[in-house]
């Protein structure tokens, strides 16, 4: 079964139901889901934990001589070929198949495509007839509410918490995922009304799905030119606030919300240290702090869509 | 083993730093460890100054020059600056002879 994800074909052991599929395609990457393992052999060492929220661990990466090791504690081990053109998959015993697919395709891909040498940043995006823009933020910022938000006003969506660009000399674009968001319940009822039949994001991830077959929402596959990334956070006030940001605060922010399978390697660091400059002398960067409240939302809109008439 | 930093010691940037000037500001990365930084001011221009090797006391006369500050002072605020920076390996330091 062949499949299509960012502008990656994926031939997968396994139905990915969130995935468009495709006919007939030259194939990227192999995905094989493996019968699930008690505990797979784990690497004697991990090079790098990356903890949630909560300060239990989300991840550890081994590098291994033949393989990078991604282990999910619980969840599933995904062991990727140094090309990232091979991924196995060993879940753990009951973990149920549209969990590891959560893993699989909001997790452990974005890694997989940072290896590839695109820039991967943890956000969101939408697009008007001009072009896209992008929402960054740490998990809990609201990207999803607001590209739902903007999604509900006329504009289509083309991320949803991993927005890839790629440049191309001036030319900046965003490389859309794939058609589907993730949004709490409380955003759905507030945005989307009586919506029933939603899928779980996963067993234990009180998410929704929210996919083109809901019909409430238009998904596009365009890869269109960057107009705005705008920073996101929630802020105790009841005023939004929109500013530009120094280009020094944007090079950090683009820092803080890189998606990486290669933080620790001086080479990749410092290819990404003179892609995070470069971009961030781009006037497209503003800092977006709104109230978390649904009903600043047409607030938000409105000085966003005034930012992107101001900027032309 | 970083040397005892003094008005005569030679300090340039490292081998294993990134920097770019970005408005005014400077951002750097120890790409050795991921780290990054910030240089506002005259932090930065104290930064940019060693981009070729160059004694602690030249730094301190263009300084002086540049800003309102007393010499005494300005030696021991940059020598400050400068040990912070060595300590995250952003910067070498020889004691009185080019980097």
């Amino acid at each position: 079964m062949l499949y299509r994800l960012h502008s990656l074909v994926i031939a997968s052991s396994s139905p990915l139901p969130e995935l468009p599929e495709v006919a007939e395609a030259t194939v990227d990457l192999t995905f094989q889901m493996l019968p699930p393992k008690e505990l797979q052999d784990l690497p004697a060492r991990w090079d790098h934990h990356q903890p949630r929220p909560d300060g239990q661990i989300l991840r550890s990466f081994a590098r291994l001589d033949d393989c990078d090791f991604v282990h999910f504690p619980g969840y599933a081990d995904f062991l990727l070929s140094k090309d990232c053109k091979q991924i196995r998959c060993y879940p753990r015993p009951g973990v149920p198949a549209e969990t590891v697919r959560h893993i699989f395709l909001d997790l452990v891909m974005p890694l997989v495509l940072s290896r590839r040498g695109d820039v991967v940043l943890h956000g969101s995006a939408v697009a008007s007839d001009d072009g896209a823009i992008a929402f960054l933020g740490q998990s809990g910022s609201g990207k999803s509410t607001l590209a739902a938000s903007f999604a509900g006003a006329g504009f289509r969506l083309l991320a949803d918490d991993t927005v890839l660009l790629r440049e191309d000399g001036e030319d900046l674009r965003v490389v859309p995922s794939y058609p589907g968001l993730r949004l709490w319940p409380s955003t759905v009822a507030s945005l989307m009304g009586n919506v029933s039949n939603l899928d779980w994001v996963a067993h234990d991830l009180p998410k929704h799905r929210v996919g083109p077959e809901h019909g409430q929402f238009v998904f596009i596959s365009d890869h269109l030119p960057l107009l705005r990334i705008y920073v996101v956070d929630k802020t105790p006030h009841a005023i939004c606030s929109l500013a530009p940001l120094t280009a020094r605060d944007a090079c950090l922010h683009l820092v803080r919300n890189t998606i990486s399978l290669d933080h620790d390697c001086p080479e990749v660091l410092r290819a990404q240290f003179e892609t995070n400059t470069r971009l961030a002398r781009r006037p497209i960067f503003r800092h977006l702090s709104y109230p978390r409240d649904f009903a600043a939302l047409p607030e938000v809109q409105r000085l966003v869509q005034q930012d992107l008439r101001d900027g032309g | 083993m970083i040397p005892l930093l003094s008005s005569s010691s030679v300090v340039c940037w490292s081998q294993s730093q990134a920097s770019s000037d970005l408005d005014g500001s400077v951002v750097l990365l120890n790409y050795q460890n991921g780290i990054y930084y910030t240089l506002d001011n005259v932090a930065a221009r104290i930064w940019n100054l060693m981009q070729e090797p160059r004694k602690v006391s030249e730094i301190c006369d263009t300084i002086v020059k540049e800003y309102e500050v007393e010499r005494q002072r300005c030696e021991q605020d940059v020598i400050r600056l400068l040990d912070q920076a060595a300590r995250a390996g952003l910067i070498e330091v020889r004691d009185g002879e080019a980097c």
